[in-house]
């Protein structure tokens, strides 16, 4: 399962190349339907966790430039649970504004991560054109 | 030295074909000239098709006059009738096909009942009858009746009763399988096989246009198979349709569909493709369009996406982003199509922190 969900992330990180975090975490919970709200935040941060470990994604601020985070600014926004909020009224989980000045990291596909994303895709059974 | 011409003058817009005679023993010093049915003119339709291109959409088929060099001329259904004998309304050749056709019609307006023809010079300077049948272009309407049996040999389909018959890719292999080179060389071939037997007679050397055959048995029409119809479609869905014989026909210029069809069995596959919003941007407007539409509303171009070349569009005064990606380079199972039907697609969605919205084909524009 947890595998499969950070397939989930990497794949959705490769359209791009990257997504801001609580985009991220607002993606997969419609492309998993309406699953428990707080798991999926728990969920994520638990697979995000795992492929920054494996360095398959980087978090960093885009600011005329892509610039990773410290490790003290990591710690500041991780866990995601910590950073994002539900919004009743939108309808999605939004960033909380005392959460690093408001400022919304973007979790980037590192080269590691594209060739494997590229490679499990590819390897699908019956991929397109892999 | 004085020619003879048994044909009444030529008149503006008319015109005859010749063959030279024999030697008159009585004339020894003039050239005998003897009026030559159209229908056996080099010129004429039916002598000089090379290649038939037939397939259910194309609503007709087009005859290749050469090796593909030249576009090939297309002969509308409407223009073919189930006729096994015709008589020519006369040997003159018009310039159009309504002044053709009105020569036929003042015949039935004399009351004249039986099936007739008028001849024209149409499209390269080709000469057509009004009406295809195997007893005006037998050669056309054989090679049609014998692509539907070659076809019927390969596929399992139930296209046996088509009126004229399918195609072709099997057959030759060539030019995507499309065109079928006529197999008769210089007489229609009576292939002897149900359906496709056709036979004919010459037209008499006097110049008699008349033409009967052996009537081919009456086929009846089978309209194509319905088109079908998907929405939500993944590349999944497409490969399917592929494996099937599917190709892509086109993304309609409105941008709300695209058409798949196959050239062998004449089916269509409409895909309904999936619009991601805003309400305001058209899905007939191409890339440049939206941009410039983009910039009227507010939006600025943020920023180049971190990979794969797109660009993403923020309006900072209501929070919305667009982001206008290329068609990736490699496709992969479960995708949605729409992101490889056109050179670009775009995602929107009303605030920066919401999953984008549904991939949208930007129609490409000329």
């Amino acid at each position: 399962m947890a595998e499969q969900l950070e397939k989930e992330i990497l794949a959705i990180l490769l359209e791009a190349g990257e997504e801001n975090l609580p985009a991220l975490v607002n993606t997969v919970g419609v492309q998993r339907h309406s699953p428990p709200k707080d798991s999926i935040v728990a969920e994520v941060g638990d697979a995000l966790d795992d492929l920054l470990r494996k360095s398959l994604i980087e978090l960093t601020w885009y600011d005329d430039g892509w610039v990773p985070l410290t490790d003290e600014e990591q710690r500041a926004v991780l866990p995601v649970s910590r950073s994002v909020g539900w919004d009743a009224a939108a309808n999605v989980w939004t960033w909380n504004e005392q959460s690093a000045a408001g400022r919304r990291p973007v979790v980037v596909l590192t080269p590691a991560g594209e060739r494997q994303i590229r490679t499990l895709l590819a390897s699908d059974p019956g991929t397109v054109d892999g | 030295m004085p020619v003879v011409a048994a044909a009444p003058p030529v008149k503006k817009t008319q015109y005859y074909n010749f063959d030279i005679g024999p030697p008159d023993p009585a004339h020894p010093d003039q050239i005998q000239l003897k009026p030559r049915p159209v229908s056996q003119s080099p010129d004429y339709v039916d002598t000089r098709m090379v290649y038939l291109e037939w397939g259910l959409l194309l609503g007709g088929f087009n005859i290749y006059l050469d090796e593909f060099k030249t576009p090939p001329i297309f002969i509308p259904l409407s223009l073919v009738e189930d006729r096994a004998a015709s008589a020519s309304a006369g040997d003159r050749i018009f310039d159009t096909i309504a002044e053709a056709r009105e020569s036929v019609a003042a015949y039935t307006r004399k009351g004249d009942a039986s099936p007739r023809h008028a001849y024209y010079r149409g499209q390269g300077g080709v000469i057509a009858p009004t009406v295809f049948s195997v007893a005006t272009t037998p050669r056309i309407m054989a090679t049609l009746f014998e692509a539907r049996r070659q076809f019927a040999e390969f596929a399992e389909r139930a296209m046996t009763s088509l009126l004229f018959g399918a195609v072709i890719n099997k057959v030759l292999g060539l030019f995507y399988g499309r065109a079928l080179k006529s197999f008769t060389a210089d007489k229609p071939r009576d292939s002897g096989r149900g359906t496709s037997s056709v036979k004919t007679r010459k037209p008499a050397q006097d110049g008699e246009p008349e033409q009967t055959t052996t009537p081919a048995k009456n086929p009846t029409k089978t309209p194509p198979p319905p088109p079908r119809t998907l929405s939500n479609a993944s590349t999944t869905d497409v490969q399917n349709l592929k494996k099937e014989g599917f190709v892509l026909d086109r993304v309609n210029r409105d941008g709300t569909t695209a058409v798949y069809r196959n050239p062998t069995t004449g089916e269509r596959a409409t895909i309904t493709l999936r619009r991601g919003g805003p309400g305001w941007i058209n899905p007939a407007w191409g890339r440049g369009r939206i941009e410039a539409e983009l910039r009227g509303r507010g939006f600025a171009l943020g920023r180049q996406t971190r990979g794969e070349g797109g660009l993403l569009y923020e309006n900072r005064t209501t929070g919305e982003e667009i982001r206008i990606m290329p068609r990736p380079g490699q496709q992969f199972r479960d995708e949605p199509i729409e992101k490889h039907l056109g050179a670009n697609y775009y995602r929107y969605r009303p605030r920066g922190d919401a999953a984008w919205g549904e991939h949208t084909t930007i129609v490409d524009k000329d």
